[in-house]
């Protein structure tokens, strides 16, 4: 039968011809000498012009947006080309970003194009006043209060701090344009730094008399080191996370359950102190310089931007992994066997069936760490690398003046806007094709089949070395805090063993303090943020005001993009320009700024879409028709979200609660910036961050306790949630 | 008891129009059936009567008293939902009690009516079960219990009987209209189902794409159709076209295309073109004492149906469908001599009545 749609004449090949063309022509034209504005633009004309007529010819834009490898570069090409124009790199880097315009130019196009698809244009008039007052009808006085108490906590404490932080964005010295901060990060070499002879990726170094192969990566400046980390970061997790899942997932072997197990280790979340136990592992006494010291007769020393890397790499790929694994669960047995039955087998299938049908979740896993990786500072404090975007806006809280300046919030604005434009572009394409996760109702048993010997060997020489390398950071961790093992190298000494500094942990009021913090802010916060994710949720899923409730809606769950310093910045800003001369004011001095009370705030703030998100899920599972039979017989809303609502989502407002509190506990932007402005009122992780300040290494075992004290939290809230909850544990995901 | 009034009501979603200028009204006591196809609107309709949807046009009214925009838990309706719609987490007597503990009804006589409901719907012994341990029917009577015991002034029923099987809906269908003849609730109850609705109802109305066709009782429906629509919503009938050529004894004298004879037949059309309705049971044998409404035909099938025998008779170009009783024996190839009285055959305006 003859289909009526058109067969597409272009594919994604065609995009990157045109793109080629493009930069070729301002390429050639550049070597040969020809510059300025005119041959540049014509270049990005070429490109874009060609593209926007091939997508209007017939374009397989499906193809763009189903495939992940495209998916991801259409990210990468969005961020590349944003940054190469505001920065204006000539030669090379101008030519790869002609050469990616295609993509973003057909991406944008075909997303144009189905937004206006779906607004359907409405055949029936109804006078908008009446449209409006039948809308608020609706509204009964208690969704409506749910409604502005979400919306107007939302606006205050995320909108308004984000606005103010941008607004400090634009103070500049006098006789500067306006914009000059982010004239400065786009062109200063501090920034950007595209000259970087001299300086090398790694070398050799004698140290205390013997061969040292010095690995610290290149300066490309604060703002390419970051996104450069970043992109790597997220490729080899992603990578690793996957083909963990997949072999875990989808094979049967001797030994499963315990590389299961196992493979969990990695998700025990302990700021700082695990990044110190990476860089053990990278350093000169760490099992990788015994063994090439053995073999070939010289040391291992990674350091800098590389120690970021590989310990980013470790503490993040376990995300992927997790969401990974359960896509490739929840995809139907049958969709797989029907591949198999049309003769699709090994890889093909794998790329052909299994992979599409997983992007979903493991992208969402993927843009999770890319956020991250950008935001984090657990490893540039442990490995002292100052020249990435998240050491730059964390120092500029611990310098003496105690005030933030305006360029810091520029580069605050910069981080956000990388890391949410990735996170829509991610989540709208993982939004246009979830059709993936949908299933038939039923269960089904996972298709899991027996591994042959090749097979095997890959599991136990390659798998489970990775996995055991991969836990070694929570072990160390481990043996840190029962004084096991040296602070300064990585040796096993089970004989010194002792429960001292875990102890003291509770009877050192000096260090209880922080203990105690923690805990009065993560349960505080976990109260707050439940009521509000009640409200919220039940607004959301209740109400069909269209803009009200989707305002509400990526509000409540946006924090999951937004880099923690730039809430901590943003916080900043609020509390010190609308709080000033109030203890509320974080300039106000060490003994008069009350942090616990901003901590509180941006505790909720932050991991409110944790939570949020699993009482969305509660919410879902309650069909509507539940309270409507309810207010049929008389009972008032209150009375049905009391008495028929709650006792149906307990279960996940509990784990909602739980998650909150490990998410909260662990927390780490907020705690290091806004805490070190009061460290009497700080919590854990600032503690945990003292551990490398200053080089001094007193104290190490403490923050291991601590650690392991957060590792027990963990593990108490799994069991809680698998055994007592009977859920799977949600650990992360967008 | 209340009676009910809808005023003009129409419902949108969107670009979507479910409900478009419908009126109708209730008496006290009577058992109402809405029906239609799936999709067309008919649960709006009712859940416009619940409060659960306000109409952007039009009025309800319960006993003159206007309701249009009152809140579901002040009507005083009790709905058996689509899908029961059961509390999980509670027992079926919690679950029959709540509206009662909603009204302060004092424990002991709570206890006393959940009792009634519970013998009434011969649901005995499962009082302590959750619902989730109850059969699709226990279930469905469970929901019928929840929303009787409150002694509502209106029952809202959104096809209770869909998700049964075929005996246990017999048997329901039974069980539900002696109910309601005894309480004496007026009842709005909505099916796609033409049976239930031919059988239980006092009175029906015909909704299609949103709009109101005819309302009346089912013998109204079924041998005075006002539109084509409902002649073939409801039973079965051939539909063919005719021309009215001319009037005679108060009938109209038609012309059906393909059978190349006239008939007398009843005619909502003046003159010209329209359908001829003609039910399968208004046939006969025809025998000498007709002198109109005569014509041969030669049989096709045969089908044994126990009550009847259904045949497809072909008429000049025409192919009929007839029910014979069972004891005339005809064989296919057989040549028949067939009768139906001129008001057995209605003919509708081609497109006139349906309202879409
Ligand atoms: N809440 C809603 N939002 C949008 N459209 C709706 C909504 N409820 C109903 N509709 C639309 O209104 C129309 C009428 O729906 P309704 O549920 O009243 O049909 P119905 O006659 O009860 O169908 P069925 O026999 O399948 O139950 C349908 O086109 C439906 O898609
Ligand atoms: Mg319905």
């Amino acid at each position: 039968m003859a289909s009526p749609v058109r067969e597409p004449k272009y594919k994604a090949k065609h995009l990157f011809i045109l793109g080629l063309l493009g930069a070729l022509i301002y390429y050639v034209a550049f070597l040969a000498g020809v510059r300025g504005w005119l041959v540049t633009l014509s270049g990005w004309l070429v490109a874009g012009v060609l593209a926007l007529l091939v997508y209007i010819a017939g374009l397989d834009t499906y193809k763009i947006k189903y495939s992940f490898g495209l998916s991801f570069l259409v990210m990468i090409a969005y961020i590349y080309d944003v940054m190469i124009l505001l920065l204006r790199l000539p030669g090379l880097p101008m030519a790869v970003g002609i050469l990616l315009f295609p993509l973003v130019v057909v991406h944008m196009s075909a997303y144009l194009a189905e937004r206006r698809r779906r607004t359907v244009k409405v055949e029936v008039r109804i006078p908008w006043r009446k449209r409006l007052r039948m809308s608020f009808f609706k509204l009964d006085k208690v969704i409506l209060t749910f409604l502005i108490v979400g919306l107007t906590v939302l606006i205050v404490f995320l909108v308004v701090p984000v606005l103010m932080m941008l607004w400090n964005a634009f103070i500049t010295p006098p006789g500067t344009p306006f914009y000059e901060n982010f004239v400065r990060i786009f062109t200063s070499p501090r920034y950007v730094k595209t000259n970087t002879a001299g300086d090398v990726a790694w070398a050799w170094q004698i140290v205390g008399g013997r061969r040292v192969l010095v690995i610290d990566g290149t300066n490309y400046g604060v703002l390419l080191n970051s996104l450069i980390n970043a992109t790597i970061v997220t490729s080899v997790a992603t990578l690793l996370g996957m083909i963990v899942a997949f072999v875990l997932a989808r094979y049967k072997f001797p030994g499963k359950t315990l590389i299961r197990l196992l493979a969990v280790i990695p998700l025990f979340v302990t700021p700082f102190i695990n990044s110190y136990v990476i860089k053990l592992l990278f350093g000169m006494t760490g099992p990788i310089s015994m063994i090439t010291s053995h073999l070939f007769g010289f040391l291992v020393d990674v350091r800098g931007l590389a120690g970021v890397t590989v310990a980013q790499i470790m503490a993040f790929y376990p995300i992927v992994y997790l969401n990974a694994y359960s896509a490739f669960l929840s995809i139907d047995p049958n969709l797989e066997e029907q591949a198999e039955n049309l003769g699709a087998k090994g890889l093909r299938l794998f790329t052909s069936v299994t992979l599409p049908l997983a992007l979903p979740g493991i992208a969402s896993g993927s843009i999770i760490v890319f956020i991250f990786s950008l935001e984090d500072l657990g490893a540039p404090i442990v490995f002292q690398e100052r020249n990435l975007m998240s050491y730059q806006i964390y120092s500029s809280f611990t310098s003496q003046t105690g005030i933030v300046s305006p360029e810091i919030a520029a580069l605050g604005f910069v981080m956000l806007f990388l890391a949410v434009a990735s996170f829509l572009v991610i989540r709208n394409y993982i939004g246009m094709r979830s059709y993936a996760m949908i299933s038939r109702g039923g269960r089904w048993t996972p298709r899991e089949r027996k591994l042959g010997w090749k097979g095997l060997l890959v599991v136990y020489l390659v798998l489970l070395p990775l996995i055991v390398w991969t836990m070694m950071p929570q072990l160390g961790v481990i043996m840190l805090a029962f004084n096991m093992m040296k602070p300064t190298e990585f040796s096993i000494n089970l004989h010194t063993a002792s429960a001292k500094y875990f102890l003291e942990l509770f009877t050192n009021p000096n260090i209880f303090m922080y203990i105690r913090n923690t805990l009065t802010y993560a349960l505080t916060a976990v109260v707050i943020a439940i009521v509000l994710a009640l409200m919220i949720g039940y607004a959301v899923s209740r109400t069909k005001i269209r803009i009200l409730t989707s305002t509400l809606d990526v509000l409540a769950t946006i924090p999951i993009a937004i880099p923690g310093l730039v809430v901590a910045l943003g916080y900043f800003y609020f509390f010190a320009d609308l709080f000033s001369n109030t203890p509320l004011d974080p300039t106000s001095g060490p003994t008069v700024f009350q942090a616990w009370v901003v901590l509180i705030i941006a505790y909720t703030i932050r991991k409110l879409p944790f939570v949020v998100r699993s009482i969305y899920a509660g919410y879902s599972q309650v069909h509507e028709g539940l309270e409507e039979a309810a207010m049929n017989l008389g009972a008032t809303r209150l009375k049905t979200i009391a008495g028929i609502v709650l006792p149906l989502i307990v279960t996940y407002i509990v784990s909602g609660a739980v998650i909150g509190f490990i998410y909260i506990s662990t927390e780490v932007s907020t705690s290091v910036t806004i805490g070190s402005l009061r460290p009497d009122q700080a919590p854990m992780t600032f503690y945990m961050k003292n551990i490398y300040i200053g080089g001094q290494l007193a104290g190490i075992q403490y923050v291991a306790a601590m650690g392991v004290l957060l590792i027990l939290f963990q593990l108490a809230a799994i069991m809680l949630i698998i055994l007592g909850l009977k859920q799977s544990y949600a650990f992360i995901g967008a | 008891m209340t009676r009910i009034r809808l005023d003009n009501v129409t419902k949108v979603f969107g670009n979507v129009v479910a409900v478009d200028h419908v009126s109708f009204e209730i008496e006290e006591g009577e058992f109402f059936t809405i029906i239609g196809p799936s999709g067309h609107g008919k649960t709006t309709v009712l859940r416009i009567i619940a409060g659960f949807e306000i109409p952007e046009e039009g009025h309800v009214y319960f006993d003159d008293r206007d309701v249009t925009f009152l809140k579901p838990y002040e009507r005083g309706t009790a709905m058996v939902f689509q899908n029961y719609a059961l509390w999980p987490h509670m027992t079926v007597y919690d679950n029959i009690a709540y509206g009662l503990r909603l009204r302060k009804v004092p424990e002991e006589e709570i206890r006393k009516k959940v009792r009634w409901a519970l013998e009434l719907l011969d649901l005995e012994g499962t009082e302590n079960r959750y619902p989730l341990q109850l059969s699709g029917g226990q279930q469905q009577r469970v929901a019928l219990a929840r929303a009787l015991v409150v002694e509502p002034n209106v029952l809202l029923l959104d096809e209770p009987l869909s998700n049964l099987d075929a005996k246990l809906r017999v048997e329901m269908r039974e069980e539900l209209k002696r109910l309601q003849r005894r309480l004496g609730i007026t009842t709005v109850y909505v099916t796609h189902d033409q049976v239930e609705a031919l059988s239980m109802s006092d009175r029906i109305a015909v909704i299609y794409k949103g709009r109101l066709q005819q309302v009346g009782t089912p013998e109204e429906l079924y041998y005075r159709p006002r539109n084509l629509f409902v002649a073939g919503f409801l039973g079965r009938s051939n539909m063919l076209k005719a021309r009215v050529v001319g009037h005679r004894n108060g009938y109209a004298e038609v012309e059906v295309e393909g059978m190349g004879v006239r008939l007398l037949a009843a005619s909502l059309v003046e003159d010209g073109d329209g359908y001829a309705i003609m039910r399968p049971e208004g046939f006969r044998k025809a025998s000498p004492t007709d002198l109109e409404n005569v014509f041969e035909g030669k049989v096709e099938t045969v089908m044994f149906l126990g009550d009847k025998r259904e045949l497809k008779v072909r008429v000049g170009e025409a192919s009929l469908v007839v029910y014979l009783p069972p004891e005339e024996r005809v064989e296919v190839g057989d040549r028949l001599s067939l009768h139906i009285p001129p008001e057995k055959i209605m003919v509708l305006p081609v497109n006139g009545g349906v309202k879409a």
